[in-house]
């Protein structure tokens, strides 16, 4: 036994020092541990896999959407909300996906990067659309740990690692920091499948979509066969930009050989021109195509094989054996153009039925309307047609009163005609403006949504009153306008500019929304 | 003596407040050029270009101290409800407890624009807001002069006769209406105040070129005219009486506004004359109104559902407002019942308080002369009328609820047999109540629906044209039936008794049980029926028959919808029957009367043969006499039926054709088919051949074996060539020697159920 003295008992007290030094130990090892976990996140996380590798070259539309989690999260809120097929679900708006996915809303902004692609071939129903973008670091650890929401099933599919977000109806995988989803599973499997060769690559995608801003959506469709517009079209590039109460799409559509050559007789030489402001109106067109009416007409009739349209039928009309109206009109007509501006101003509710009021002006230079207008007068022999040489107004008494007799009234180079007497006579009065519109072009449409609404519902209530709107009662038709209306409530106007341009159609379309 | 002062006083207060009051006003109510006239479609809804002379507004106001009455007489075609609306709004303050009547001239050159409706814009053009205020402010201005010019008055009344002022529109010769009323009030001092006439004549008299020209027509120059004979201040007001089918006449071959102007003042002496004799006094006056339900029409969406029916009684004389236009006969048969109750002069008046177009009679309601077929509440109106009035009228006794026979019924396997008796009126009546249901679902699906979806239009190409968010029905519908009513023109009164008894059982419009006996193809001029089947049929006669002498077989072919039942008819008139039909057909397929008379249609494309048999039965006891009545449709009538009948020979199947064509019985048998025509021809030849290959051989055949036959599921050849194929209903044979019908169904399985045997004689019991 020895006397050393062994103490037994509590810790040992090391004193300040030894504290202090047991404690920077134990920081040193968090911080170890927290540096070894972010070189793991960072490692995870690493940016290996360029989206333009899951972006198969062959799909008949590619669209980039920047900021899709900032100005896109809603498309309902939006002025066209509501207006995407209905098997969309996809894409009707990432706040709706990740309510869906069952996920915190604040997920949105790292699972969605600055860009987003949209692509696939189905565009009727666009089913088979497929989702592109670069998560952000946080996003590749949240869908890593979390997956995407609770529901996540494990797709294998061969080794290729796919999830199943049951409730969302999606499938997605993700490559490096890509996530990548659809609600197609063969158009999942087909983007990881295919190769390098096969897809946009980078320098395309770079080149396909410069640098925009926030709020832009820009695209590319090559339309197949037959779809849309019977197959007009080949392709389209266009450019959508959000912007406060504003929405501006620009396009770009390719005429699809058959139709460029259908079209021939009217766009060939076709240059944007000057446009007049349209009349007053809730739907207003101006016009100019370059070409008189005569080969306007006659050049519609070759494009779409109408015999009404024709050479053939206008020839008979102009040189008609017998001195008759059809005769007259041709023969002024004819030589109207080339500019024109149509504007429908309402419904006439309280005639002998609703009638829609239209009125129009069109270029009339070196055209002697006085003459033209007694020959009208007097070639119908009926007293149809009614001519008030002191005035100047030619106006065909029909069925009912002012607001079914179309009238004809020189204005300034132009003649204006309107289906009404009153309109014709209000728009004279009122002194049809003659600026010309900001950007040349060769077709401007103006819809004043509400406006426009205002009078479909007013005509539709009053055919509803009276038994005469098929499928409706007064009630349900008073529940089919509260929807509509609720539908547009956000759309101001909406107008397009048209214009051919060296064989292709560029338009611009541009959305004013109400001002909250 | 204070009693006795107080007496007086009281006895002078009373005279005071029973004391009549009356006074009278008239306002220019005459709206600017360019407004669109009112009457007459022909004019397309334009504007008027002229005003030759003055609209006004015309107004009496009496009052006995009990009864307090504005009497409106207005230069238009029409009272549009509107109007009468606004007017009534803007006199509230003064027609407190005060009756108004407001009445039109039905002048064709006043002014329209004050419809909301769209059916009546056809009629009266553009809506005019303004047109309707002012025209209503004028009215209202008028009323309230002539109350404010009220006076001690006394009133009385008088009528004469004309025979040249007026003639019937359709009838040279035809009957008119030669009653003129009038009503004179004068002021204390016995001056007139007023004269008011009541006479019957369209102002429609305007010369030609001149459509489009304001004019109060004859009844303008009638009041200048009158007002001119009288002493100043006197108001002369034109009330139009059963007019809808009595034009002015010309009876001093006047033309243009001379003849106008003739009438009128022709008409303003013979009235001052028989004003001049008239001595007034202080009788009572009495109103009576109503807001009362209209019976169902087709053209309920664009005519008012409820009407004001209103009289007045001027002591014992009794007018009677009519809310649209009544024809001479009914206002003759209703002066007729008043002076019956006791009045002892009657007028009736035209075109008050509403404009629900014209009342033709029941005689004239199948007259299809534009624009005097507008008449939409079925021939009934003129009785419904009588009863309105009959209760209106305070010697008047509301009639008692009439009571009718009711059908009786027996459901039989798949089926239904009914038992009818009574007038024409009464079996229709009888058998609408018993399938009131099936009826209106079959004009819901086979008429109304079809016109709503354009698949059944009236014959012009733009009831087809217009865009497909219109529902034309609301107009083609009341169209469609006026232009079915010719064909009821060629058939008996009995028939167009039972159709009404149909609807009115049904709970339907007239016109829309006359459409479910037409169809819809009017392309040839005459509603086709669409939904008549067609059937297989043979016949045995004579020894082939052995004791039964003939019995005939027949499948009824029709489609889903169309299960045919049995009815055995007593009527009041005429032979009994029993025959085989849908619910809602009057004419008949294939029936046999208490005469042995078996009529069996094989094929039948015209409603007017099945009117004709349905006729031969109740009337008809020869073969002979069937085929003179078929033969008597003339060739436009497309039909093919058997005609057999008991103990006699004859049995033959008569074709339509110019002459008709007649086949008999080879070797004691008949059997249709031969001249099948249409993309059915060959199954029909088809299942006809079976029959007569199934009896070839020389024998006798019984009533089991054509029950037997006429059964034959048999695989055929051809597709649905059996001759109880897919569109088989029923099977029938008749004995008409037992007189009696064996019926079978289609059972629950689709297969030929089993028959049941049906005596003329027997009953549901």
């Amino acid at each position: 036994m020895t006397d050393a003295v062994r103490s037994y008992g509590g810790r040992k007290n090391l004193g300040a020092r030894g504290v202090r030094r047991r404690r920077g130990r134990l920081r040193w090892g968090i911080l170890a541990i927290l540096f070894a976990a972010f070189l793991g996140g960072c490692w995870l996380t690493r940016d290996t896999y360029p989206s333009a590798r899951l972006l198969p070259a062959d799909q008949q539309y590619l669209v980039r959407v920047t900021d899709l989690a900032g100005q896109w999260r809603e498309p309902d809120a939006l002025p066209f909300g509501g207006m995407l097929p209905a098997g969309a679900d996809f894409v009707a708006g990432p706040e709706r996906v990740i309510e869906q996915l069952g996920l915190p809303q604040w997920n949105l902004n790292n699972l969605i990067g600055r860009h987003a692609y949209f692509t696939g071939n189905d565009l009727k129903t666009l089913r088979d659309a497929l989702f592109v973008t670069k998560m952000t670091r946080t996003g590749v650890l949240i869908e890593r740990f979390r997956r995407l929401g609770p529901n996540v099933t494990h797709d294998a599919a061969g080794g290729l690692d796919l999830h199943k977000a049951q409730q969302a109806g999606l499938y997605y995988a993700v490559r490096g920091r890509v996530l990548v989803a659809s609600a197609s599973r063969d158009a999942l499997i087909k983007s990881l499948t295919t190769p390098d060769d096969a897809c946009v690559g980078e320098e395309a995608l770079a080149r396909a979509f410069p640098e925009s801003g926030a709020g832009d959506a820009l695209g590319k469709v090559q339309f197949a066969e037959g779809f849309p517009l019977d197959g007009a079209l080949s392709s389209v590039r266009f450019a959508l930009r959000m912007d406060g109460q504003e929405a501006r799409l620009k396009c770009r559509a390719t005429l699809h050989p058959r139709w460029a050559e259908r079209l021939n007789g009217l766009l060939a030489g076709a240059t944007p021109q000057e446009l007049l402001e349209p009349l007053p109106g809730v739907l207003r067109v101006s016009a100019n195509t370059g070409k008189h009416v005569r080969e306007v007409w006659t050049c519609l009739g070759a494009a779409f094989v109408s015999e009404l349209f024709s050479e053939k039928q206008w020839s008979a009309w102009e040189s008609g054996e017998e001195v008759g109206l059809s005769q007259s009109l041709t023969r002024l007509v004819g030589k109207l153009g080339p500019g024109l501006r149509l504007s429908w101003c309402g419904v006439d509710l309280n005639e002998m039925a609703p009638v829609p009021e239209i009125v129009c002006t069109v270029d009339a230079s070196g055209v002697d309307l006085d003459t033209a207008f007694e020959t009208l007068a007097g070639g119908t022999g009926d007293g149809a047609v009614v001519y008030d040489a002191e005035k100047r107004v030619l106006h065909m008494p029909t069925v009912g009163g002012p607001s079914v007799e179309p009238t004809a009234v020189r204005c300034g180079a132009g003649l204006l005609l309107s289906s009404s007497r009153q309109v014709a006579e209000r728009t004279l009065a009122d002194g049809p403006a003659a600026r010309a519109l900001p950007e040349p072009g060769n077709l401007y449409v103006q819809v004043d949504v509400e406006g426009c609404l205002e009078k479909v519902v007013a005509a539709g209530r009053l055919l509803a009153e009276n038994h005469l709107l098929r499928g409706h009662t007064p009630e349900s038709f008073e529940r089919q306008a509260e929807a509509w209306q609720e539908r547009t409530a956000k759309m101001k106007d909406v107008s397009a500019l048209f214009s051919h341009e060296q064989g292709e159609i560029v338009a611009e379309f541009v959305a004013h929304l109400v001002e909250e | 003596m204070k009693q006795f002062l107080l007496y007086l006083l009281v006895l002078g207060l009373c005279a005071n407040a029973n004391a009549l009051e009356a006074g009278a006003a008239k306002v220019d109510i005459t709206p600017p050029v360019g407004t669109p006239l009112d009457g007459d479609f022909g004019r397309l809804g334009r504007g008027a270009d002229a005003v030759h002379d003055a609209i006004w507004a015309r107004c009496l106001y009496l009052d006995d101290g009990q009864t307090k009455v504005f009497l409106v007489s207005l230069d238009l075609w029409a009272i549009p409800p509107a109007l009468r609306s606004r007017v009534l709004e803007l006199v509230s303050r003064q027609t407190q407890g005060v009756h108004v009547i407001l009445t039109a001239t039905h002048t064709l050159n006043g002014p329209g624009g004050m419809s909301r409706r769209l059916a009546f814009r056809a009629f009266s053009g553009r809506f005019v807001p303004e047109v309707l205020e002012k025209t209503a402010q004028g009215v209202a201005e008028a009323m309230r002069n002539a109350h404010e010019k009220r006076t001690r008055a006394a009133i009385g009344y008088g009528t004469g006769t004309q025979q040249v002022l007026s003639r019937n529109a359709f009838s040279t010769g035809g009957g008119i209406d030669p009653q003129i009323g009038v009503v004179r009030v004068n002021d204390s001092d016995g001056n007139a105040l007023a004269i008011l006439a009541n006479f019957a004549a369209q102002p429609a008299t305007v010369p030609k070129g001149e459509e489009f020209t304001f004019s109060a027509d004859y009844p303008g120059y009638f009041c200048d005219h009158v007002e001119k004979l009288a002493n100043p201040g006197c108001v002369a007001l034109f009330m139009n009486g059963g007019a809808a089918d009595q034009d002015a006449a010309d009876p001093e071959d006047k033309v243009g506004w001379a003849r106008t102007e003739s009438i009128g003042q022709l008409l303003a002496v013979r009235v001052k004359e028989i004003a001049n004799d008239i001595t007034c006094g202080e009788p009572t006056l009495h109103v009576g109104a109503a807001s009362v339900q209209l019976p169902p029409t087709l053209a309920s969406n664009a005519l008012a559902s409820t009407a004001p029916v209103q009289t007045l009684e001027i002591g014992d004389l009794a007018i009677a407002f009519f809310p649209g236009g009544p024809w001479a006969e009914t206002a003759l048969e209703l002066r007729k019942r008043a002076l019956a109750m006791g009045y002892a002069a009657q007028f009736s008046v035209g075109y008050a308080n509403g404009r629900l177009m014209d009342f033709a009679p029941r005689g004239a309601y199948t007259v299809d002369t534009w624009p005097r077929s507008m008449s939409f509440f079925g021939p009934g109106i003129e009785d419904w009328f009588y009863t309105q009035f009959a209760t209106l009228f305070t010697l008047g006794r509301p009639e008692a609820e009439r009571e009718y026979p009711e059908a009786e019924s027996l459901e039989v396997a798949g089926g239904t047999l009914a038992w009818l008796r009574g007038t024409s009126y009464e079996v229709g009546r009888a058998r609408g109540a018993l399938c009131a249901e099936t009826i209106q679902d079959a004009f819901k699906s086979g008429v109304a629906e079809p016109v709503a979806f354009g698949e059944l239009a009236p014959p012009e190409a733009w009831w087809r044209r217009v865009p497909p968010f219109i529902d034309v029905s609301p107009l083609a519908l009341p169209y469609m039936g006026i232009l079915a009513r010719p064909i009821l023109a060629d058939a008996s009164a009995s028939v167009q008794e039972e159709v009404e008894g149909l609807a009115d059982g049904a709970g339907i419009a007239f016109d829309a049980a006359w459409l479910l006996q037409c169809g819809g193809n009017f392309a040839r001029g005459e509603a086709e029926d669409a939904s008549t089947p067609a059937g297989v049929l043979l016949a045995v006669a004579g020894d082939r028959a052995g004791a039964d002498d003939v019995l005939v077989g027949m499948n009824w072919d029709g489609g889903p919808g169309a299960r045919p039942m049995v009815f055995t008819v007593r009527p009041r008139q005429g032979h009994r029957s029993m025959y085989v039909g849908t619910p809602w057909q009057v004419g008949i397929q294939s029936g046999m009367n208490d005469a042995g008379l078996v009529v069996c249609a094989e094929r039948l494309e015209s409603t007017s043969a099945a009117l004709a048999l349905r006729d031969a039965l109740q009337e008809d006891t020869t073969i002979e006499q069937v085929k003179a009545r078929l033969a008597a449709l003339g060739s436009t009538a497309a039909y093919r039926v058997l005609l057999a009948q008991a103990s006699l020979p004859g049995t033959c199947i008569v074709s339509s054709g110019e002459p008709a064509k007649e086949k008999h019985p080879e070797n004691g048998m008949l059997v249709g088919g031969e001249d099948a025509a249409g993309s059915h021809a060959d199954i029909s030849k088809a299942r006809c051949e079976q029959l007569r290959a199934r009896f070839e051989s020389e024998r006798i055949i019984g009533l089991a074996e054509i029950q037997e036959a006429i059964q034959d599921e048999g695989t055929a050849a051809l597709p649905g060539a059996a001759v109880f194929n897919a569109s088989t209903q029923c099977s029938v044979v008749f004995e008409p020697k037992a007189r009696r019908l064996w019926i079978a169904y289609r059972d629950e399985s689709g297969r030929p159920g089993e028959y049941t045997k049906v005596e003329m004689t027997g009953s549901s019991q």
